[in-house]
């Protein structure tokens, strides 16, 4: 899993950790938390 | 993890509510703690915060109902986070009194509120970070009051704090990076 937080940010308004947008790497970090937990109780 | 900061909402007395525009970000499941540095002042804001978060720490500030501490010590991680209204805090949001108070409790990072202003700041090896008003609630110090709140990820040794500011309809984001040193 790639951190956001290291990412090159231009725009922060959009590169958040409550952005809301779908291109935001904060949206994909927090999918992939959700997939793990999902993964956690399935095994 | 993530950390929401925020403090001085001063509901209903000073503003009706927390802005749309703050609320809509807040959406549940992303933040695991709320540091909330007070005068929130009623039961009904409390409540609120716990819908974000169910890790909810306050201290008192000079206006609130309910019965908080004054001050608090939150660990996170690798850092022990100081909480202080700053009421007490004489000159108000004096860089070297609050400098005293973070000695005191011996923490990494110091938040305090009370000023309506927002601040960060490091000296010596520490953070301080000062909120402002998540209401933009008037202040006898501060006239022109910018409603703002903000967020700290934690990482090892390394936070990052993501400040969003209201202006006007918009929400303006800058961050700004704090590193332990030992």
């Amino acid at each position: 899993v790639i951190d956001p937080q290291f990412e090159a940010e231009s725009d922060l308004n959009k590169n958040n950790p409550l952005s809301q947008d779908d291109d935001s790497p904060w949206q994909q970090y927090f999918k992939d938390s959700e997939l793990r937990e999902d993964i956690m109780r399935d095994v | 993890p993530l950390v929401l900061v925020l403090g001085d909402l001063h509901i209903p007395h000073r503003a009706s509510a927390i802005p749309a525009q703050f609320k809509k970000l807040l959406v549940p499941g992303k933040i695991q703690h709320i540091l909330c540095l007070g005068n929130l002042c009623t039961k009904e804001t409390y409540d609120y915060l716990k819908t974000v978060a169910s890790d909810v720490h306050v201290v008192a500030g000079d206006f609130d109902e309910g019965d908080y501490p004054a001050q608090k010590v939150v660990t996170v991680g690798n850092f022990r986070i100081g909480m202080d209204h700053g009421h007490t805090i004489v000159p108000c949001g004096d860089r070297e009194a609050i400098a005293l108070v973070q000695r005191q409790l011996d923490v990494d990072i110091m938040l305090t509120g009370h000023t309506h202003e927002f601040a960060v700041w490091e000296s010596e090896g520490k953070y301080f970070l000062n909120p402002g008003s998540m209401t933009g609630a008037y202040s006898p110090m501060t006239s022109a009051v910018t409603p703002s709140f903000a967020l700290m990820a934690f990482q090892d040794k390394k936070v990052v704090t993501y400040v969003y500011k209201l202006h006007g309809e918009e929400v303006n984001v800058t961050k700004s990076e704090f590193v332990k040193s030992s």
